[in-house]
């Protein structure tokens, strides 16, 4: 091989990786960790309410008050409101408050549910309060807190 | 490493259900759930954010509910749920990660 053609052989295949690599970097920042902090999940949870009705009765929660190990943390929520086409829970939101992403799950119910039940793990960093939030399909929004003690934290 | 998104499961919970019985349903999945701020222990990199995004639940093709996982929800994200038996026919759980893929399983359902 001429030293001309090596030199060109060479440069191709430095150019190739580079551009490889800045395609591997953008994919990793968009892959870069958002924090999510209680208030802001909170007012998004709660958004166009018309009324916040706070330690509901109609909430019963399930949450071990000192689970093993933060990292897997089962919530159980049971709403007692009806199911029918004119009124029923259509969103449930569980939100912890002191971890990095004060957000775990949002589920959107239908009528065809018929109940309103939901049974989640959750990841917890430590104790904290975990928080709740029923919403209706009239904008009615039940919320419901319980203190977790968490020995062992599950974020890291 | 590269992950192959091979098992999840969808199932009622009880077999003796008829027409009209709301039945708790529990769709899991193996996905490692990855917050991004975690470091990994032998590279000391920080692991990307890849978790699961959403689960769409199917019955017999209509959606039923579904749900908008963040990284606080456990590795190996568990969801129990309701629903009411309409009659026979299939339910159907779509699981979509923050990298576009996708991950189905469906279940029979046979009401007595």
């Amino acid at each position: 091989m001429e030293r001309r053609d090596f030199l060109r052989y060479t440069s191709l295949a430095l150019a190739a990786t580079m551009v490889t690599r800045v395609d591997l970097r953008a994919e990793e920042d968009d892959e870069e960790a958002i924090e999510i902090s209680f208030d802001e999940a909170y007012a998004e949870a709660t958004q166009g309410a018309k009324k916040v009705v706070k330690n509901a009765k109609e909430l019963k929660l399930t949450i071990p008050d000192a689970p093993e190990n933060g990292l897997v943390v089962p919530v159980e929520v049971e709403v007692d409101y009806p199911m029918t086409k004119e009124k029923y829970i259509k969103q449930i939101v569980v939100m912890p408050t002191k971890n990095k992403v004060n957000l775990a799950i949002t589920a959107n119910y239908t009528p065809a549910n018929g109940k309103a039940y939901l049974y989640v793990n959750v990841k917890l960093g430590g104790t904290q309060e975990v928080v709740v939030v029923a919403r209706t399909n009239d904008d009615v929004v039940y919320e419901a807190r319980k203190k977790v003690k968490v020995a062992l934290g599950g974020c890291g | 490493m590269k992950f192959v998104w091979r098992r999840g499961v969808i199932k009622p919970l009880r077999d003796d259900y008829k027409t009209g019985d709301v039945v708790i349903f529990q769709a899991i999945t193996i996905h490692p759930m990855d917050t991004g701020f975690q470091k990994d222990k032998h590279s000391g990199q920080t692991k990307p954010r890849f978790f699961v995004e959403t689960l769409d639940i199917y019955y017999n093709d209509k959606k039923v509910c579904d749900f908008a996982f963040e990284v606080s929800a456990s590795p190996n994200p568990k969801v129990k749920f309701p629903l009411m038996i309409q009659g026979p026919g299939t339910v159907k759980a779509v699981w979509t990660d923050n990298r576009g893929q996708t991950f189905t399983k469906t279940v029979k359902i046979n009401p007595k």
